[in-house]
């Protein structure tokens, strides 16, 4: 009879022991051990740090930028045909952003001078146009889109990237102490020289709805030129 | 005796020769790659590989292929595409996509920077252009702005209507204000000031006659981003042309209607 209370004395305290080995929170000298505060587990916080402190350096990696180089800055020359006075040369500015791989906006502008001409005023006598009046001034600013872009080949080594891309846009065209609206549509050839350098063949034709004289009238301006550009 | 000096001279000529001539153990490795090291960005390919194109666009053909583990540096960018140069200084053109599968030395991809026009601290800068009917004539816009938030942009803009009778050039400062600038779509309203200066044509009048006015102007349009930094506008307005010098004439009133075009930068 003693024997068996002892036997159920002992499975009641191995069982509360195991109990309570489980809830730590009702242990408080499991928590002491865990801080290091009791005499059984580490004193102090230099027992819990290595013996060796590695060294660790973090190299800091200086990135250097990336170019960006979408725009592009066109000088050119070429011949200007100005509907009833004639075709003399001109020079244009251009500059272009590249928006998208084939998708870029530009503005120019350009310079021509008339040769001698005139126009009949509304009272019927004609005006001569003064040196002033003659000169040729043409803005443009247009929307891009390369539509063939390609490779051109010279002898066997050497290949250029090559676009033909389409410009359409409105700008105005000024001479004869007059401005004309001019919407203006045109065809471009492209060729990339270099990583800096392209060289441009351009012909655009910009549209006015009447003329010097003030008659209602659509005139084609055709310029056509040659130009070289430089990208930044 | 002769031929002995010949031929000492000769060996002496050979051997000063000798010493001029480049052996493979003097000569060091002349690769730009090596010589450009620190100065663009080199990267390793982490991707299953980069095709090199010949120019900065998908229809361009592919000429060489540089595979997984291989370095590469990057010398610009234009749009969405890299110039890289490989170890052996071959260059093409990579696109995005195929970049963004790269690494530094650090084990970090790459930074690109590809900031949106919301983003007013990268971008803060528009410009554009427009063009539309103003009262009965065709009206050319050009315009520069600063945004000083993603909702609010203050604008400079220069305008230019050449009719048969006069020209008209207008310079407007105004505020354009977008409430909501997450959308893609999106409205804007915008009010301004400025100046206009109306010359008439001489084959009309005889001399040209400039009058110069007031502006004040208010609107409202819609605002297209097709990318990051591009959108196009359409936009509608109305303005108020003051006469200066006569208190008594009433204010010319005008509508416009026009679209254009910004990009970001």
């Amino acid at each position: 009879m003693e024997s068996r209370l002892r036997v159920l004395l002992l499975i009641v305290i191995s069982a509360g022991l195991g109990g309570c080995a489980h809830l730590p929170h009702l242990w408080p000298f499991h928590r002491h051990a865990k801080t290091g505060q009791t005499g059984t587990g580490p004193t102090s916080a230099t027992d819990t740090a290595p013996i060796v402190e590695p060294e660790i350096v973090r190299q800091q990696v200086k990135v250097p930028r990336i170019r960006n180089s979408n725009v592009e800055i066109t000088a050119s020359a070429g011949l200007l045909n100005v509907e009833q006075y004639g075709t003399y040369p001109t020079i244009d500015v251009r500059g272009t952003y590249h928006i998208k791989e084939r998708f870029f906006a530009e503005g120019s502008v350009g310079i021509s001078k008339l040769r001698a001409a005139s126009y009949v005023n509304a009272d019927g006598t004609p005006h001569p146009l003064t040196s002033n009046q003659r000169r040729v001034y043409d803005y443009a600013i247009d929307l891009g889109y390369d539509v063939l872009p390609g490779e051109a080949f010279f002898g066997r080594k050497k290949s250029f990237a090559t676009a033909v891309y389409v410009v359409a846009g409105m700008g105005a065209l000024h001479y004869g102490a007059d401005s004309f609206y001019a919407p203006n549509i045109g065809l471009g050839y492209r060729v990339l020289l270099s990583d800096r350098f392209a060289a441009h063949i351009d012909v655009r034709d910009a549209v006015t709805q009447r003329t010097l004289t003030g008659a209602k009238h659509l005139t084609n301006n055709i310029e056509s030129t040659i130009g070289l550009s430089v990208y930044f | 005796m002769r031929c002995l000096i010949g031929r000492l001279l000769a060996l002496g000529l050979v051997s000063i020769g000798l010493c001029f001539l480049p052996t493979s153990s003097r000569s060091e490795p002349n690769r730009r790659f090596d010589r450009e090291a620190g100065r663009y960005i080199e990267v390793t390919v982490v991707g299953p590989y980069l095709e090199f194109h010949t120019g900065a666009g998908r229809r361009y053909p592919v000429f060489h292929v540089v595979p997984r583990g291989e370095h590469v540096q990057i010398l610009f960018r234009r749009t969405d595409w890299f110039k890289v140069r490989d170890e052996r200084d071959r260059e093409g053109w990579v696109r995005r996509e195929e970049v963004e599968q790269t690494q530094l030395a650090n084990g970090e991809s790459l930074p690109l920077e590809d900031p949106d026009r919301r983003e007013v601290e990268v971008l803060p800068w528009l410009a554009g252009a427009a063009s539309g009917r103003l009262g009965h004539g065709w009206n050319n816009a050009a315009f520069i702005g600063y945004s000083v938030s993603p909702r609010l942009t203050f604008l400079l803009e220069g305008d230019q209507q050449p009719t048969r009778s006069y020209d008209r050039f207008m310079l407007l400062g105004g505020v354009q204000y977008t409430p909501r600038p997450d959308w893609r779509v999106t409205p804007f309203l915008e009010v301004g000031t400025g100046l206009a200066r109306v010359t008439a044509n001489a084959a009309y009048s005889g001399d040209p006659a400039v009058v110069r006015r007031s502006v004040g102007y208010y609107g409202a349009g819609l605002r297209w981003a097709v990318n990051n930094r591009f959108e196009f506008r359409l936009q509608e307005r109305s303005y108020l042309l003051s006469h200066p010098s006569s208190l008594h004439t009433p204010n010319e009133a005008l509508n416009e209607w026009k679209a254009g075009f910004a990009f970001y930068f």
